[in-house]
């Protein structure tokens, strides 16, 4: 095997080794919105295991938040992937930043669905990962 | 070959606790903190009135219950949120009298001389496309619109008796100022609503209604009197709209802001062994907010004596710290701060301590919380004739986070044999 091959080989696992472990870090949530018959009808609920955005009926709109803290001190580059069905039908307001440590206030990324008239009256699901990615050089 | 696989199963070991370990150290290290907050925004479906004419009075139906998975959850109870009205933002055309395509909540911000102001600001890149029926050389105009709000009241279902929501009438101000320079802050005008599952209200059926406001010097002569008789304390003359404004398209987005959410423990008549007595009939729920400026909630039980009266406990937990800001320091210095006879203090494990600042090791704080003085035994918790307690609280105490309390119900004489117990510890925060 040729030396480029093996520094290859290296530079690939390590890429996949990086990406690993960002994917094991990252926030992983559950979002759920279910679509229920009638006019002006909207269902809450505001527990905190999920982005649950309860019963909307068509044409209702709602947002939930996540709230991020940086308490190391190292700048975090934030990322949110969405997917699933219900991932086409939720705005996300603040995507690809970098999150600044020992800010004293939280910085809040809301999530926001919006049913379209055309939805049918059923559960629909999706997932939302939080990439929390380090910028090791702001150590410095 | 052995070797080989021995190499290979190596590798492997070793990257997987390499990931497992960098994962972790990364986590420690980074230290950023992700978490869903509880609190929920719902925009309504567009409740459009369509032409009106002043001085007209219409009304929209608009239900918010609580959903169908918070319905299921068995440990929480209720949630307590707003109905706010925020300026609407659009794009017209035709001098403000025709709306076309999205619409967007404006930002009410407040300049330095104190007064408040919408911004739409940032403009949607593209505007839409002038439908065919206007003509084409229409430019679209990106604003505030004129507001509604002012003029939308929300009139609450009044269920349960006697009703457990605020009302708002038409012709008043959304939002105001407060405050010197440069410390402005802006103050919402809102409407208050509450769902319970304990209180059998799953369900708020809202009438959302419109006065229309008359326009300059147009209005009927018997304008004042009708804004007085749908709201006394408005000022008729603050609610005509400028002529200019006529034939515009009038906006106001209504936003409901869930924030408290309560959660339920059971109650149980436990024995000697500090096991739950299955099938006695005695049980009950409290449901409590987690968090909040006092410790509020509410008691429903059953299977009691009937028409008695009933003591109810929080006490820290046994075997937990007491030092100073500890549950157990907290509960006791609540009751101190109430009064010094009965209300509470340090329970030993054999007899009250009143008013003591700091405990011992193994003593717990106590709190009887709903004694009508602290001078004597009598409480407001009192059972129906059928032996039933429903008894909602809000006790103030001690800001700070409590955890591992324990939540009694005691007969209100000696010996003051505890009769229901908390099925787990509760744990709430005051702010």
């Amino acid at each position: 095997m040729s030396k480029v091959k093996i520094v290859l080989i290296i530079i690939a696992a390590l890429i996949v080794f990086v990406l690993a472990i960002q994917v094991i870090n990252a926030s992983k949530y559950k979002m759920v919105v279910n679509v229920v018959e009638g006019e002006n009808v909207a269902g809450v609920n505001v527990t905190t295991e999920r982005l649950d955005f309860g019963d909307l009926s068509r044409n209702n709109g709602a947002k939930r938040f996540v709230s991020l803290k940086n308490e190391g001190r190292i700048s975090t580059y934030i990322m949110v992937w969405k997917f699933g069905e219900l991932s086409e039908l939720v705005n996300i307001d603040r995507n690809f930043f970098t999150l600044e440590p020992r800010l004293e206030e939280e910085t809040k990324i809301s999530f926001e669905v919006n049913i379209p008239p055309s939805a049918e009256t059923r559960k629909y699901e999706g997932r939302v990962w939080v990439f929390r990615i380090p910028l090791l050089w702001t150590i410095f | 070959m052995f070797k080989k696989i021995l190499i290979a199963s190596l590798s492997v070991l070793v990257v997987a606790g390499g990931i497992a370990g960098l994962s972790a150290f990364e986590a420690h290290v980074i230290n950023v903190t992700a978490k869903i907050e509880n609190a929920l925004e719902v925009s309504s479906e567009e409740i459009d009135f369509g032409t009106v004419f002043p001085q007209e009075y219409l009304a929209e139906p608009l239900t918010i219950r609580l959903s169908d998975s918070f319905m299921a959850e068995e440990r929480v109870d209720d949630v307590d949120y707003i109905i706010r009205q925020k300026p609407k933002c659009g794009w017209t055309i035709m001098k403000g009298t025709v709306l076309i395509g999205d619409t967007r909540t404006g930002e009410v911000l407040i300049d330095e001389n104190g007064e408040p102001y919408v911004s739409c600001e940032p403009e949607p890149q593209e505007p839409p496309v002038v439908p065919a029926e206007y003509p084409q050389q229409e430019v679209p105009v990106w604003g505030e619109l004129p507001s509604l709000c002012q003029y939308i009241s929300k009139t609450p279902d009044m269920a349960p008796e006697p009703g457990n929501d605020t009302a708002m009438p038409s012709f008043h101000q959304p939002y105001k100022v407060i405050g010197d320079s440069p410390n402005y802050e802006l103050v919402w005008n809102d409407t208050y609503g509450r769902l319970s599952k304990l209180e059998g209200d799953t369900a708020d059926e809202w009438l959302i209604d419109l006065a229309v406001p008359c326009f300059g010097d147009y209005c009927a002569q018997d304008w004042e009197e009708w804004v007085k008789s749908i709201n006394e304390a408005a000022e008729p003359s603050m609610y005509t709209q400028p002529i200019a404004n006529e034939h515009k398209i009038f906006g106001c987005d209504l936003w409901v802001e869930v924030g408290a959410i309560s959660r339920v423990v059971n109650l149980e008549n436990k024995d000697a062994n500090w096991d739950i007595i299955p099938g006695d009939g005695i049980e009950g729920k409290v449901s409590y907010n987690k968090r909040g400026s006092s410790f509020k909630g509410v008691v429903v039980a059953q299977g009691l004596k009937s028409n008695s009266q009933y003591q109810l406990t929080i006490n820290g937990p046994g075997g937990g710290g007491v030092g100073v800001g500890s549950t157990n320091d907290l509960i006791a210095g609540s009751a101190c701060d109430a009064g010094n006879q009965y209300c509470g203090g340090w329970w030993t494990g054999s007899q009250p301590i009143v008013c003591q600042l700091g405990g011992s090791a193994g003593w717990e704080g106590f709190y009887v919380f709903d004694l009508i003085s602290c001078s004597g035994t009598a409480t407001k918790a009192v059972t129906d004739s059928m032996g039933n307690l429903y008894y909602e609280f809000d006790v103030g105490l001690r800001a700070g986070a409590y955890s591992g309390v324990k939540f009694l119900i005691k007969e209100s004489f000696s010996p003051w044999q505890g009769v229901m117990f908390e099925t787990e510890p509760l744990d709430f925060v005051i702010e």
